[in-house]
């Protein structure tokens, strides 16, 4: 039996409705509760157990097509096949989350403008931008110009930064 | 009805919201050209902005933005052959061998002219339409709400254009599942909060929306970087003249027409959409071609080229009907609107059109405006749009996750917002490498609260039981309807193995 596309995602989305259930068990009811037809519970039970029962079937089909695969000796489908995912791209995707990460921790501590200016000029620099010149006027302009509208147009607040305060 | 037009006409001929339907036909056209981004990642990263503004602007301005979407996928279409949205693969078909020929900018003036043409006739469907079928659903009850509710979640992953309806499903229940995330409305219990106060309110769906799709899509085009860059690295053909001869006009004309109609109604069923009407009209064009006709096909034939572009275009303001009048979004880009609209604190449906009615009429006039302002505005500035494909990925893919990132965090003023994108953002990554389509989700996740009100609506009625199924007609006949959707995919699901072969890597509708 190969593992495809199609069963690992049967396979993770069964766990993930099993979890989903036993925690819909656990939603508090109100004293009396228990005996309406309808409660908070109701829904969270019914989407889970749906959700066990096809991925389930997912996961059923998938290994009854792998036997007539076999029975009939064609090959299977290939599982997968990830044909241009190179190591940098996901190493690059890595980071550009971790900078996403820091970006939230430093937006209220350092303010708007300077932890963005810090989260382009880091995104650019992940994705392989080195000129200086476009480091500065992708990200420098772009950031003033953008709290110009967002603070004195717009009138909207943006973090001044708690560091400075 | 006259008085609706006029109330339209003047909301959506002020000054401002020309402005903004031109602006919004703008953003689209770049954006939607920018291959793996579609129209649900523009109208996502607009949605900040229309918050500022009226409910009825703030439609207008995602409506233009959607079609500009669109008519950016046919531009990367014919230039490059990187269909920016799936609604315009079928374009590629035709309008890149054109192109290849040296005949771009007729391949373009054609597809604009579709285009409008398709997006006008539709608008005259929506203006009959629309306010009809509003009319009749103001007898709607909560049971024929859920089960219409039922039917628009079936049908979307039934019409999945990715192919595989238990994977659609899935979606559809893992939207759903994070719906139910947060204070229950009708008896204030906690669900799934974990004692985070961040989620009392629930996940929201500008953040949902945003990670599932700008963020992953920007994200995702940097893992197919080399697929991404051998697109880019091709030489962007010249555009060349716009102009179209007499007979190839009237050549088209007749496609123009089917195909409109076509669009329109296959628009108008929950969850079919741009993608399937087009590859329809494309279908349906070269089955109605002579032999010798027949053989062109492929090769840069302009009734190729112009069925799918009218079709997609129809389909988009086809797609409009359910969304105007039962608050039913028929597809992944309408969900969207529908959850806009929601935050605006309006609810779409048949009494929109009697306590809204400036946003019913102005979203319909507004499809003419833009289609007049794609027409008038962006076929001429085309050649210098397109120089949006040679920009540097590396600048665009980091500006776009600035402006999700900073779309949500705008709205909610909470960093633990951000976190909570960089996860869904890591979730949605893993579920697009597993061939998982992102439409149901969303499409679950904002339907999600109304299906469980109606359900519990309904049982209230009813004493409890859930004779409500059965005992009204109009119930009775859309559970029919679920259950034959639901029936014949999965019939297909059992007969056959899913083909899930070469999809192609293009933003969902």
């Amino acid at each position: 039996m190969t593992i495809s596309k199609d069963k690992i995602g049967a396979l993770i989305f069964f766990i993930f409705s099993t979890c989903y259930g036993y925690y819909a068990f656990q939603i508090p009811l109100y004293p009396g509760e228990e005996y309406e037809v309808f409660t908070s519970q109701s829904m969270p039970k019914l989407y889970a157990i749906l959700g066990m029962g096809v991925a389930a079937l997912a996961l059923l089909l998938s290994v009854i097509e792998d036997i007539k695969n076999k029975n009939s000796q064609q090959p299977t489908a290939k599982p997968t096949a990830p044909a241009f995912f190179d190591k940098k791209g996901w190493t690059q995707c890595a980071a550009l989350i971790g900078l996403m990460l820091y970006y939230a921790l430093t937006l209220e501590f350092l303010g708007f403008i300077l932890s963005t200016i810090s989260f382009l000029i880091i995104g650019y620099l992940i994705l392989g931008e080195r000129k200086p010149k476009t480091l500065f006027f992708a990200s420098v302009p772009v950031v003033i110009v953008f709290w110009a509208i967002m603070t004195q147009l717009l009138g909207i607040y943006l973090s001044a930064g708690d560091l400075w305060s | 009805m006259s008085e609706g037009l006029l109330l339209g006409l003047e909301t959506a001929l002020s000054m401002q919201n020309i402005l903004f339907v031109i602006f919004g036909c703008f953003v689209g056209t770049f954006i939607g050209m920018l291959p793996g981004l579609g129209p649900i990642t523009a109208i996502a990263l607009m949605i900040p902005i229309t918050y500022g503004i009226d409910p009825s602007s703030g439609m207008i301005l995602m409506a233009g933005v959607y079609y500009g979407a669109i008519f950016g996928g046919s531009t990367s279409s014919i230039l490059i052959n990187a269909p920016g949205v799936a609604g315009t693969v079928a374009t590629s078909f035709d309008g890149y061998p054109m192109a290849l020929k040296g005949q771009a900018g007729k391949a373009l003036a054609l597809a604009a002219y579709s285009s409008f043409c398709g997006g006008s006739i539709a608008a005259v469907f929506l203006l009959i339409a629309a306010p009809a079928l509003a009319t009749v659903s103001l007898s709607f009850q909560s049971p024929d709400y859920f089960a219409l509710l039922l039917l628009g979640l079936t049908a979307i992953a039934a019409f999945s254009s990715k192919g595989s309806f238990l994977k659609s499903i899935m979606m559809t229940l893992f939207g759903l599942m994070l719906s139910t995330v947060g204070t229950d409305q009708a008896s204030g219990v906690e669900r799934f909060t974990f004692g985070k106060i961040d989620l009392l309110d629930g996940i929201s769906f500008l953040l949902i929306a945003m990670s599932m799709f700008a963020l992953s899509e920007a994200l995702m085009s940097i893992i197919r970087k080399k697929q991404a860059d051998d697109t880019m690295k091709q030489a962007t053909p010249e555009v060349g003249s716009l102009k179209l001869t007499k007979e190839e006009v009237k050549d088209v004309i007749p496609t123009i027409g089917r195909s409109s109609v076509l669009g329109f109604f296959v628009g108008v069923l929950p969850g079919a959409g741009a993608t399937i009407a087009s590859f329809l009209a494309y279908g349906m064009e070269r089955n109605l071609a002579s032999a010798k006709e027949k053989l062109n096909f492929g090769k840069g034939s302009l009734r190729g080229l112009a069925a799918p572009e009218t079709a997609n275009n129809a389909a988009c303001s086809g797609s409009f009907v359910p969304l105007l009048t039962l608050g039913i979004p028929g597809s992944g880009t309408t969900a969207v609107m529908l959850g806009a609209l929601m935050a605006y604190g309006i609810q779409p449906g048949p009494r929109l059109l009697i306590d809204n009615p400036e946003v019913f009429w102005s979203v319909i006039v507004s499809m003419y405006v833009g289609n007049i302002v794609l027409l008038v505005i962006n076929l001429p500035l085309i050649p210098y749009i397109a120089r949006a494909l040679t920009l540097p990925k590396q600048l665009l893919t980091v500006l776009i996750l600035f402006f999700s990132l900073i779309g949500v965090y705008l709205v909610s003023f909470n960093t633990f917002d951000i976190v909570m994108m960089a996860g869904f953002a890591i979730i949605a990554i893993g579920l697009r490498l597993l061939n998982f389509s992102m439409s149901p989700l969303i499409l679950g996740f904002i339907l999600g609260g109304m299906l469980e009100q109606n359900l519990r609506r309904s049982l209230t009625l009813f004493d409890g039981s859930i004779s409500f199924m059965w005992e009204r007609p109009i119930t009775l006949s859309i559970l029919i309807l679920t259950v034959l959707v639901l029936i014949m995919p999965l019939r297909a699901a059992f007969k056959k193995d899913d083909k899930q072969g070469a999809q192609p890597e293009v933003a969902e509708l």
